[in-house]
């Protein structure tokens, strides 16, 4: 039963750190995916022209969750909602920072790219859209540094912790 | 004896991994943290020692004024 229990401590401490190693993994994804979102967004608005609705579902398509979720919410409140593009915006980037391993940075720059959407003409809209990528791009660079840096010593961490709670109750 | 000896790899082993978490979260850049490790590790194995002399001050007590 000694052991067991030592193997369950060693266990839950292990994934404990094995789960905060996983998040810088899963902020690098989801900020490239989220580029890839603005890409699409690009074409879909300055080149084909159509309404952010349908640009939006077009979006939601062809991401995975969580940000295939947030697209997709985006297009159901402006459904049934009517307000503010921006202040739907806000609240569902708000959702986004609790679903997601999305950190402030990118979730201010998403606010912020939120206030000039549809309130601009197709080069200005272009031209936002395009700021946003290069400071998205930014923070995906430090984001792939700290998951160098910080994601195999978070492991390592857990395990570290779970062989000192075992040898303490021994 | 055998208790002894196992008191002992349990202050080594508390040792090493305390210098081991140490060194990672210095590296990590969280050096409060790991100075408090350090202290918490410390403080434990301290805990350990003065429990063990404690009893053999009691046994020596125990002979001396029987």
């Amino acid at each position: 039963m000694k052991w067991f229990g030592a193997c369950m401590i060693l266990l839950c401490t292990s994934w404990f750190g094995h789960h905060y190693s996983m998040l810088y993994t899963k902020r690098e994804r989801q900020l490239k995916q989220l580029i890839f979102s603005f890409h699409i967004m690009d074409a879909e608005i300055v080149h084909n022209q159509r309404p952010l609705q349908e640009t939006f579902s077009i979006i939601s398509e062809k991401l995975a969750d969580p940000l295939q979720q947030y697209y997709q919410s985006l297009v159901d409140e402006m459904e049934t909602i009517i307000t503010n593009l921006s202040v739907i915006w806000e609240k569902e980037t708000d959702n986004l920072l609790q679903i997601s391993a999305l950190q402030k940075d990118e979730i201010i720059v998403l606010k912020q790219f939120g206030h000039t959407l549809g309130d601009y003409a197709l080069i200005k809209q272009h031209e936002q859209i395009t700021l946003t990528i290069t400071y998205l791009e930014q923070i995906l660079e430090q984001a792939m540094e700290e998951r160098k840096k910080y994601s195999k010593l978070y492991t390592k961490l857990g395990i570290f912790f779970g062989i000192f709670l075992v040898i303490l109750l021994m | 004896m055998l208790v002894d000896a196992t008191i002992l790899f349990q202050i080594a082993g508390i040792g090493i991994v305390t210098a081991l978490i140490h060194t990672i979260l210095k590296q990590m850049g969280k050096e409060d943290i790991a100075q408090f490790v350090s202290l918490v590790g410390f403080i434990i194995v301290l805990y350990f020692v003065v429990n063990h002399l404690s009893q053999l001050f009691q046994q020596m007590k125990s002979i001396f004024f029987m």
